[in-house]
C-alpha cells in the first residue's frame, strides 16, 4: 500500500509537537452485497471504502482524525492538523519501523473472482427453498455479503502489520402468516473466509431454518411471564454469556467505574463451574482476526477461570492504564473509528453434563433453542436478550413451542445460577454495537441449566 | 473534486440513464473524562454512489475513492444485465433546486472544552451519590449532498446538527444504577446544557435502590424521550416498502382505526422546529406535512419514488439516502405526535396507581414485522399522583397493535430531539411483570 519511508515520516510530522505515540491505519475494503426481496434480486451492490485514520496519544488524551484523501497530500496534511492540536512542544524523535510482518485470510475466492450471477442464483436457491417449505411464507428477504479488508498498521513503537481479511456471511428472514397472524424466523451464518462458504447446502439450509422458525412460531402459544428455571441449548448461541458478562469485562467500561466488575480481579464472580474465554485466534470464526485493529497479535484470554476473575480485555490504552500487556483485543469498525476494548469470539467452556440430566431437574420451566439479540446496562449488570425460538418443560419433558418471549436478569447474579453445563458447545456470529461502532464477532455456550430467570412473556395470568 | 462531466459522459458513453450521490461529510468531536479532553476527533470524507438504470434494470456500486471512479462505474455497468427487469424505477427529470443553508458558527473550541468541563463538574457536584461519569460526547455533522443525473437534473442541500450526551453512574452504597440523557441542535446554541445535567442526575439517582415487584395490570406512563423511541419503532409500520412486502401490521387499513382516538402522528420535514429542515427529499420530490394517523383513523404511508410507481401514485418524499453507500430507501424526516391539553405533571398527579418509565431495554429487539414486544423496564411507581418507589428487573410484553389502541391521554409539551418527538404518553391496563 503505502512504502515505509513515507509511512515513517507522516508518524513523524503526526507527533512533532508532542506526544508519545502515534499510529496510521490504512484500509482497502471491498465488498459484495446481494440482496433479495419479494420474490426478486433486489440489490446487488459493489462498494470500495478506501480510507485512512491517524492517532496521535499524549498522556490520557487521543487525538484521532480519519480521510478518504489517501495520497501523499492527504496523508501529511491530516497528519499535520492532527499534530497542530497537540498540546506544543517540539519533538524530533525520528520514527524507524521493523520489517513489516503481513497475515492473510486462507479465503479460496473474494469479489475479484465472484460473478454476479452466482449470487443471484444463490439467492433464489434460498428463496424457492423456503416457499416450497410452507405456502404459509408470505415474504421471505435475504442477505448474501462478502468483504474483503485490507489493512496496513503501523505506529511509533515500530509497529508495521499488513492483514488481509475476508469475510462472507449469509441470513434469511421469513414471515409467515396465518389467519391474521404474523410470525417472522432468522438464521445467520457467517464466517472469516472467502466467497467458498457458500455452498448450494448451507445457503439453503439457511433459508429452510428461517423459514421452520416462522411456521413453528405461527403454532405457537404466548410465553408466561415470571421466574422460573431455564435450559438454553448450545444450539441457541452464546448471546447470554456476551451480555450479562462479557461487556462488563471490557476495560475501558471497568475503568470507568461504570461496569458491576471493576476491582474484582482474583474474586469469584461466578459459580466454580464457568470458565470464560474470548479468542480471536480461532480459525474461521467470525470474530477471528490474527491481529487487532492496533496490530496487537490476537490471543486466547482466559477472562474467568473455574468461577474466578482473571482478566479484562485489553486495548493499548487500557493496557497501559492497567500496567498489563495488551490482549489484541483492540477493535475497530473501520477506518473511521479509534479502536476500543472489544470481544472477539467470546465463549464458556464445555462441561460434563448432558440435556437429560438438566431437564430432570426442571419441573416447569422453559427449553430455549435459539436466541435472538441483547442489551445490557453494564452499571447494574442488568441484562435483557431475546427467544427467537422456546419450548416449555413440563414434568422435566419438552413441550410446547411459546412465543413472544424475552429473558432479563442481572449478569453477576445469573453467573451464580449456572447451575449445570453440557459436555458440548455452539457458536453463533453477529454484529456487536459500542459506541456506534458495529465489529464482526461471535458468541459460544453448552448447554446450561439456570436455576432461575425472570421470563417477560405475553401470557396473560389470573390477576 | 469530483469530475462530475467526467462521469455523466461515461454513463452517455455507455448508453445507460444514471445517478451520482455526490456526498461531502465532516465530522468534529470532542470527548471530555477526568477533567479533562480525552478524546479530539476530526475528519472529513468523501464519497459517491453511483445508480445505473437499463432497460428498466437497476444496479448500484458506490467509492470514496473519487479521483478514480472508472472501476466502481464499471461493476455496476457489468451488474445491470443480470438484474430483474422492473419498470418502477425511475429518476427525476429536468429538476433543478439548492437548499443551502448558512449557520451561526460555534464558538471557539477552547470555550467549548470549558463549557463541556463545566457539564462534568456540575453532574458531580449536583448529588454526592454521583460515583462516575463516563464521558461528556460533544459531536458535530456536517454534510453536502449533490444529486446529479443524466435527465438534466441537479439537486444541491447541505445541513448541520450537533448533539451532546452522557452517561453516568450513582451509587448509594449498596446499589448503582446508570442514567442517560443527551441533546440536539443544530448550533452549539440551541444545546440545553442545564437540563442535561438535572436530567442525567435525576435519572441515575431515582432509581437507586430500585427491586423487582409483583406481576399486575397497572397504568404506564412513557416520558416524552421513552415514548419517541416507541414512536420510532411504530415508524416502520407506515414505510410503504414493507406494507407492500407483507411486513407491515397496518397493511389494507387506510381510512380504517388502527389506534386509540386520541393519536394523531404527523410527518412534517417541512416543520422549522425539526433539527434538519428538508425542502426536498434524496430523490429531488417536493416535502410537505401530512397526517400518517389523525385521531387513531390511518391516513397514509410513507413512499419513495419507487413504492410510489407500484401504485401509480405520488410519492410523498420520503426518499431517503443513509449515506453514498446506499440507495434511496424510505423513512420520515419528521414524524411527530401531536400533542395532547394537560401536562406532564397534571397527568401525574392524576394517575392513582401506575407506572412512570424511565429506561426501556431491548426496544432494538422488538419485532416490527410482527409487532410482538417484550421489553425490560425500569421506573418510578406511582401512587396518588406522588413518585413512590423505584422499580427495576420488570418486563413490559405485548404487540404494538394493541398498545396503539390503550393510549388513553397524550401530553402537552413536545420537544424535537432527532428525527422523532412525542409528548407524554399514557397507556391503560398494560400487564407488568417481575415476580
Amino acid at each position: 500500500m503505502l512504502n515505509k519511508n513515507l509511512i515513517e515520516e507522516i508518524l513523524g510530522i503526526a507527533i512533532r509537537h508532542g506526544g508519545e505515540f502515534s499510529e496510521i491505519f490504512l484500509e482497502n475494503s471491498h465488498s459484495l452485497y446481494f440482496y433479495w426481496d419479494d420474490r426478486r434480486a433486489e440489490e446487488v451492490t459493489y462498494g470500495e471504502d478506501i480510507g485512512a485514520g491517524i492517532r496521535i496519544i499524549q498522556g490520557d488524551k487521543v487525538y484521532y482524525g480519519y480521510t478518504t484523501d489517501i495520497s501523499e497530500l492527504g496523508l501529511k496534511k491530516l497528519a499535520n492538523n492532527l499534530s497542530e492540536v497537540v498540546i506544543k512542544g517540539e519533538n524530533n524523535r525520528k520514527i524507524i519501523m521493523e520489517d513489516k510482518k503481513e497475515f492473510i485470510t486462507k479465503a479460496l475466492k473474494d469479489y475479484k473472482s465472484v460473478e454476479v450471477g452466482e449470487g443471484i442464483d444463490l439467492l433464489k436457491i434460498m428463496d424457492e427453498s423456503s416457499r416450497n417449505y410452507s405456502p404459509r411464507i408470505v415474504q421471505f428477504t435475504s442477505v448474501i455479503r462478502n468483504h474483503t479488508q485490507e489493512i496496513l498498521i503501523a505506529n511509533s513503537e515500530g509497529d508495521f502489520v499488513e492483514e488481509k481479511r475476508v469475510r462472507s456471511v449469509v441470513y434469511g428472514f421469513a414471515v409467515g402468516e396465518k389467519d391474521g397472524l404474523i410470525q417472522t424466523g432468522y438464521e445467520i451464518v457467517g464466517a472469516t473466509l472467502g466467497w467458498e462458504l457458500f455452498t448450494e447446502d448451507l445457503v439453503k439450509n439457511v433459508a429452510l431454518e428461517a423459514s421452520r422458525r416462522a411456521i413453528l412460531m405461527l403454532e405457537a402459544e404466548e410465553a408466561p411471564a415470571g421466574i422460573m428455571p431455564v435450559i438454553i441449548s448450545s444450539q441457541a448461541g452464546g448471546v447470554l454469556i456476551h451480555e450479562a458478562v462479557g461487556h462488563g469485562l471490557e476495560a475501558d467500561l471497568v475503568e470507568k467505574g461504570v461496569s458491576v466488575y471493576k476491582g474484582k480481579i482474583g474474586e469469584k464472580v461466578a459459580s466454580n463451574s464457568v470458565t470464560l474465554v474470548d479468542a480471536g485466534v480461532l480459525e474461521e470464526k467470525y470474530g477471528s482476526s490474527y491481529v487487532d485493529d492496533e496490530g496487537v497479535k490476537t490471543n486466547y484470554n482466559v477472562l474467568i477461570d473455574r468461577g474466578i476473575l482473571k482478566s479484562y480485555m485489553h486495548s493499548r490504552i487500557t493496557a497501559k492504564k492497567f500496567g498489563v500487556a495488551p490482549t489484541g483485543n483492540g477493535r475497530r469498525q473501520s477506518f473511521r473509528y479509534p479502536p476500543i476494548p472489544r470481544m472477539t469470539n467470546t465463549f464458556i467452556l464445555p462441561g460434563n453434563s448432558k440435556l437429560g440430566d438438566m431437564l430432570d431437574k426442571v419441573e416447569k420451566g422453559l427449553y430455549v433453542v435459539k436466541m435472538g439479540g441483547g442489551q445490557v446496562d453494564t452499571v447494574s449488570g442488568d441484562f435483557v436478550f431475546e427467544i427467537e425460538e422456546g419450548y416449555m418443560i413440563e414434568s422435566g419433558k419438552i413441550k410446547n413451542p411459546v412465543r413472544g418471549a424475552t429473558l432479563i436478569g442481572n449478569g453477576p447474579k445469573i453467573l451464580e445460577k449456572i447451575e449445570l453445563i453440557g459436555d458440548d458447545i455452539g457458536f453463533t456470529p453477529g454484529t456487536c454495537g459500542k459506541d456506534g461502532q458495529g465489529v464482526p464477532v461471535t458468541d459460544g455456550m453448552p448447554t446450561i441449566l439456570i436455576s432461575e430467570i425472570t421470563v417477560g412473556g405475553t401470557k396473560k395470568r389470573e390477576d | 473534486m469530483l469530475d462530475i462531466e467526467f462521469v455523466l459522459k461515461f454513463l452517455k458513453k455507455n448508453k445507460v440513464e444514471g445517478e451520482i450521490f455526490y456526498q461531502e461529510k465532516e465530522k468534529h468531536s470532542l470527548t471530555i473524562y477526568g477533567g479533562d479532553v480525552e478524546k479530539y476527533q476530526v475528519s472529513k470524507e468523501q464519497g459517491i454512489g453511483i445508480r445505473i438504470l437499463k432497460k428498466n434494470k437497476q444496479s448500484f456500486s458506490y467509492t470514496t475513492d473519487i479521483k478514480n471512479v472508472e472501476e466502481a462505474i464499471n461493476k455496476a455497468l457489468a451488474y445491470v444485465d443480470y438484474m430483474p427487469i422492473d419498470e418502477n424505477w425511475s429518476l427525476v427529470e429536468d429538476l433543478e433546486a439548492k437548499d443551502i443553508k448558512g449557520y451561526i458558527e460555534d464558538p471557539p473550541m477552547e470555550e467549548r472544552i470549558n463549557t463541556l468541563k463545566e457539564i462534568e463538574k456540575k453532574i458531580y457536584s449536583k448529588d454526592k451519590r454521583i460515583k462516575s461519569i463516563r464521558n461528556i460526547v460533544w459531536e458535530k455533522i456536517c454534510e453536502n449532498n449533490k444529486i446529479i443525473n443524466t435527465l438534466n437534473t441537479f439537486l444541491e442541500y447541505n445541513y448541520q446538527y450537533q448533539y451532546v450526551y452522557t452517561e453516568i453512574s450513582a451509587s448509594d452504597g449498596n446499589n448503582e444504577r446508570s442514567g442517560f440523557e443527551f441533546d440536539t441542535g443544530r448550533t452549539w446554541y440551541d444545546l440545553n446544557f442545564d437540563n442535561l445535567v438535572d436530567k442525567v442526575v435525576w435519572k441515575a439517582t431515582s432509581l437507586l435502590g430500585a427491586e423487582q415487584t409483583l406481576s399486575k395490570r397497572t397504568t404506564i406512563l412513557l416520558p416524552s424521550d421513552v415514548a419517541s423511541d416507541f414512536l420510532e419503532l411504530l415508524s416502520y409500520m407506515f414505510i410503504a416498502d414493507n406494507v407492500q412486502k407483507n411486513k407491515s401490521l397496518l397493511k389494507g387499513l387506510i381510512n380504517q382505526r388502527v389506534a386509540s382516538p386520541v393519536l394523531s402522528i404527523i410527518e412534517d420535514p417541512t416543520d422549522e422546529r425539526s433539527l434538519v429542515p428538508r425542502a426536498f427529499d434524496d430523490e429531488g420530490v417536493k416535502t410537505y406535512k401530512k397526517y400518517l394517523i389523525e385521531d387513531g383513523i390511518l391516513k397514509e404511508y410513507l413512499h419513495n419514488l419507487y413504492t410510489a410507481n407500484k401504485e401509480r401514485r405520488n410519492s410523498t418524499g420520503n426518499g431517503v439516502r443513509l449515506n453514498f453507500k446506499s440507495l434511496p430507501k424510505i423513512a420520515s424526516f419528521n414524524m411527530y405526535i401531536k400533542p395532547g391539553i394537560r401536562t406532564e405533571r397534571e397527568i401525574i398527579s392524576s394517575v392513582k396507581n401506575g407506572i412512570y418509565i424511565i429506561s426501556l431495554m431491548g426496544l432494538h429487539l422488538a419485532d416490527t414485522v410482527s409487532g410482538d414486544f417484550s421489553l425490560g423496564i425500569e421506573g418510578l411507581q406511582i401512587k396518588d399522583g406522588e413518585f413512590y418507589k423505584p422499580l427495576a428487573e420488570m418486563t413490559v410484553a405485548g404487540n404494538l397493535k394493541d398498545l396503539l389502541n390503550s393510549i388513553s391521554e397524550v401530553g402537552s409539551e413536545l420537544y424535537f430531539k432527532g428525527n422523532v418527538a412525542s409528548p407524554m404518553i399514557k397507556l391503560e391496563d398494560v400487564m407488568v411483570s417481575g415476580k
